[in-house]
């Protein structure tokens, strides 16, 4: 069985190879045997979030590709805002560090109401590649870096993302659990088309997505997800 | 004589899985340090082959002579000095000989006048005619070429063969372009086949000292003829196998692509050419380790055949060292950061030569998402400048603007040198 780049799309990498021996890009681990957890201790592992790979938690940069980890947020607030003078504060003070203002005496505003679990995903479709939309964020940008919004779909990891635009699109969850896509204001003539090239949606234009919609960057097929929606 | 070392860019894997697994491997020289105060033994053997087109007239030509005199100057009686120029012919100016009447020789070359065309090749083959007239095991060879165009009356493949033949007899090739209108991929490729070095000469007045560095290195050879052998011949696991492409690379001081030649009976050969004491010279190579149990398993071994410079002792053996890996039970990748980084300047060195062919396939699109890619893992390896260099090509591209042949050849000297003089 032979590994496929998605960078370079060079078909012939062996099995068990990490790097594409090509173009030396870091291969999808996807088919790899991955080592049986040790029951005696509790996984302490943060995943890295370029190449995929588990690396022992105290990490800072990935062992295999050397990219920066990001651990995951622990789910409660880091700190707790003083209403009065705006000061963060450890959560577990009473009283602000800063003006001595009685803490957390409203609560904090709900995270915004979201369908329960991870119901969407876009898959690249010339690489197949799975993109699992982030509960709780909406909009999802899609782009390249260095645009007014820091993309959360980076086109940059996919080919051709030459054509997309750096603020390009997003998609806007709605808490009844319709997805929309909108063309960003200020995308260039590449624009954006939902499954064919006639449509082009206006700057701005919101569509409502239905599960199988191919969403286009640009023309001539070059960036394209296909919008899944779990059952609910 | 030579010491080598070896490291592994992880050197566990996890055990018990019936797959094969990649590994980078790290060969170091460390030029043994008593052959240094010995140099005075070493004797050179030099040509020098020099662009005298019409394009050189003026500044370039006098400073290019008179980096030709500085090196006759610096050279001992026992050397000896080829001095070929050429245009679309080629002409002799010195005849390999020992440096016994200085004088006449700088005179000779102070008479050199630029005018015709450019042929690299023919330049390049009277020169090594010359050169091979002497004993080459008794000398410290090299020859340097300069050339500041493109080979318009001349044959490119021509300049690389010839330097590959000049490399497997002894005979490491430099390749100097001078200014920004030589071509970047020609003397890159004649630099690489020549197991010499490229270099770029951007302002005429850093010729002679550009000259007399190169000469400086090749006094300073420490090893000739560096050939490593990774046997696998005693293992005690059989299996290992290099990558089926890309799988060795001269990593320092500039990366270039090793051919590895089989031996038989489980022995690969990597032939780098000279080390000096000065830029010692490392290899990467790419492997596959087999499917292993828990605990350690020696795979195969690699050690350096040379000759030395200054004696004629030759096929000396380097000490050798265990290629293994360990498995473990629960493998977590750790990677050697020497290793990484090596392995991170030869992404980006892919990359970008990639790049380069795609660009040249009218794939524009690919190529800017490569040369982004490699920009990123510079920065991600505090790169900065070159990312900067990347990344600038990117938005040229994409902006669907040409690269210019000064960017280029920026943006290849850059991604290929590792190791300078006097620097990291």
């Amino acid at each position: 069985m032979s590994i496929t780049c998605t960078k370079c799309g060079y078909e012939q990498n062996p099995d068990g190879a990490l790097k594409c021996l090509k173009c030396m890009g870091t291969l999808p681990v996807a088919g790899t045997t991955p080592a049986e957890p040790d029951p005696t201790k509790p996984k302490a592992t943060i995943k890295c979030s370029a190449c995929g790979v588990e690396n022992d938690a105290p990490a800072r940069h990935c062992g295999q590709c050397g990219a920066r980890l990001i651990p995951e947020q622990p789910s409660g607030p880091k700190t707790i805002k003083c209403e009065k003078c705006g000061a963060e504060n450890d959560p577990k003070f009473k009283f602000c560090n800063q003006c001595g203002a009685k803490l957390g005496g409203s609560p904090p505003p709900p995270p915004p109401l979201i369908t329960p679990a991870a119901k969407y995903k876009l898959v690249h479709k010339s690489t197949n590649t799975e993109i699992p939309l982030r509960e709780g964020k909406s909009p999802i940008y899609i782009g390249r870096p260095g645009g007014s919004n820091p993309p959360d779909i980076d086109a940059t990891r996919f080919p051709n993302s030459n054509i997309v635009s750096r603020d390009h699109a997003s998609l806007i969850i709605e808490p009844s659990g319709e997805v929309y896509l909108e063309d960003l204001k200020g995308a260039n003539a590449n624009g954006t088309y939902i499954n064919n090239y006639t449509k082009k949606l206006a700057s701005g234009e919101r569509q409502l997505l239905k599960d199988g919609d191919q969403i286009m960057l640009g023309i001539d097929d070059k960036v394209v997800f296909v919008f899944h929606k779990g059952r609910l | 004589m030579l010491d080598i070392s070896v490291k592994l860019d992880d050197g566990e894997v996890q055990a018990n899985i019936q797959q094969p697994h990649q590994r980078f491997l790290l060969v170091e020289t460390r030029p043994g340090v008593a052959a240094g105060s010995g140099g005075g033994e070493v004797h050179l053997n030099l040509a020098l082959i020099l662009d005298k087109s019409g394009s050189m007239m003026g500044s370039p030509i006098e400073q290019v002579k008179q980096a030709a005199q500085n090196i006759v100057q610096l050279l001992s009686r026992e050397d000896r000095l080829t001095l070929v120029v050429f245009n679309h012919e080629a002409d002799m100016v010195i005849k390999s000989e020992p440096l016994s009447k200085k004088n006449d020789i700088i005179k000779k070359i102070g008479q050199i006048t630029s005018d015709g065309g450019t042929a690299i090749d023919k330049g390049m083959d009277m020169a090594l005619g010359q050169m091979e007239k002497v004993n080459l095991k008794e000398y410290v060879n090299r020859a340097i070429v300069l050339t500041d165009g493109v080979n318009e009356h001349g044959n490119d493949s021509r300049c690389i063969e010839l330097a590959r033949d000049a490399a497997d007899k002894g005979i490491p090739f430099s390749a100097f372009g001078f200014g920004v209108n030589w071509s970047p991929d020609l003397l890159e490729q004649v630099g690489d086949a020549g197991k010499g070095r490229m270099v770029h000469i951007g302002n005429s007045n850093d010729v002679v000292s550009l000259f007399e560095e190169e000469v400086r290195s090749a006094s300073a050879t420490a090893a000739k003829n560096v050939r490593f052998c990774l046997d696998c011949v005693d293992a005690t696991i059989p299996g290992l196998r290099l990558a089926e492409i890309n799988a060795a690379y001269v990593i320092k001081p500039q990366i270039a692509p090793v051919t590895p030649i089989k031996k038989g009976g489980g022995i690969w050969e990597f032939p780098v050419g000279d080390v000096s004491f000065d830029l010692p010279k490392s290899l990467l190579i790419q492997l596959f380790f087999p499917p292993v149990n828990e605990g350690y398993c020696n795979c195969g071994e690699l050690y350096g055949l040379y000759d030395l410079p200054a004696k004629r002792s030759s096929n000396l053996k380097s000490g050798s060292c265990g290629i293994g890996i360990k498995g473990v039970a629960h493998h977590r990748p750790s990677v050697d950061s020497e290793v990484r980084d090596c392995i991170a300047r030869l992404q980006i060195y892919v990359q970008q030569h990639l790049a380069e062919q795609l660009e040249g396939q009218g794939k524009t699109g690919e190529a800017v998402t490569i040369l982004q890619d490699a920009a990123r893992t510079a920065l991600q390896t505090g790169q900065k400048e070159l990312a900067t260099i990347l990344q600038n090509n990117a938005t040229t591209l994409q902006s669907g603007k040409e690269i210019t042949k000064e960017e280029r050849i920026k943006t290849i000297l850059q991604s290929k040198t590792t190791l300078q003089k006097g620097g990291k």
